[in-house]
């Protein structure tokens, strides 16, 4: 038997897996794109050279594609959920989830690209000092929008 | 012009800075976060399965009570 928390789960995962790949095209459209500000690689191969920034975009285009696949997968699973009866559809759940899942992004991508594998930094272009400033900035909008999402979600009086 | 499939010297210097010893742990560096978020997403649907395992383990002992 579906517990009422139980039977929000295929709402919830949807709206995560979707604000993942939106968060993921936000860095991607907004960082690599319009203010070119770090590219996938551009710590390990700085893109001072034509073919350095083209082998970037070759890596920012896989992240593209990836990031792609997340955001069919949200609204597959998305589509599944409205389908299915016994899911309660609520607003603020799914705002709630998306936003939690573009806050997981940045929180996770944070951690492993720029902390641990040091791949690139939010301000790659800046000095030291101010690239780490930049990657906390960039954690901590993550944890802050985790935040917001899950008080949205238990918004909810059926999730209290 | 230079790109993966041009055929220009600096088209050459894209692919060979590209499919070289690092292609697969680039590859992987890439890919890791999207394997963290498919498996919060799986945690997300079905739950912990330590949970799922102590949820269990509690209604073995429920029946013990009621047999």
């Amino acid at each position: 038997m579906m517990t009422i928390r139980s039977k929000f789960r295929p709402l919830i995962t949807a709206g995560f897996v979707l604000g993942v790949g939106l968060g993921g095209f936000f860095d991607g459209i907004l960082f690599h794109q319009i203010l070119q500000i770090h590219n996938m690689l551009s710590n390990i191969l700085f893109p001072d050279t034509l073919a350095k920034v083209e082998i970037n975009m070759f890596w920012d285009g896989l992240f593209h594609a990836f990031t792609w696949i997340m955001t069919l997968f949200g609204l597959t699973l998305l589509w599944k959920a409205v389908k299915n009866e016994e899911v309660p559809k609520d607003t603020s759940v799914l705002i709630g989830s998306i936003l939690s899942g573009f806050g997981t992004f940045n929180l996770v991508e944070g951690i492993i690209d720029h902390q641990i594998l040091q791949l690139h930094h939010v301000v790659q272009r800046a000095t030291s000092p101010n690239q780490l400033y930049w990657d906390i900035a960039f954690l901590l909008s993550g944890i802050i929008l985790i935040i917001i999402g899950t008080s949205l979600i238990k918004k909810n009086k059926l999730m209290q | 012009m230079a790109c993966p499939l041009c055929t220009t010297e600096t088209g050459q210097e894209v692919r060979a800075g590209i499919f070289n010893d690092n292609f697969f742990s680039n590859l992987l560096a890439v890919i890791l976060p999207f394997a963290v978020f498919a498996l919060i997403s799986i945690v997300l649907y079905y739950g912990l399965p330590l949970k799922k395992l102590s949820g269990k383990k509690e209604e073995e002992k429920n029946d013990d009570y009621t047999e």
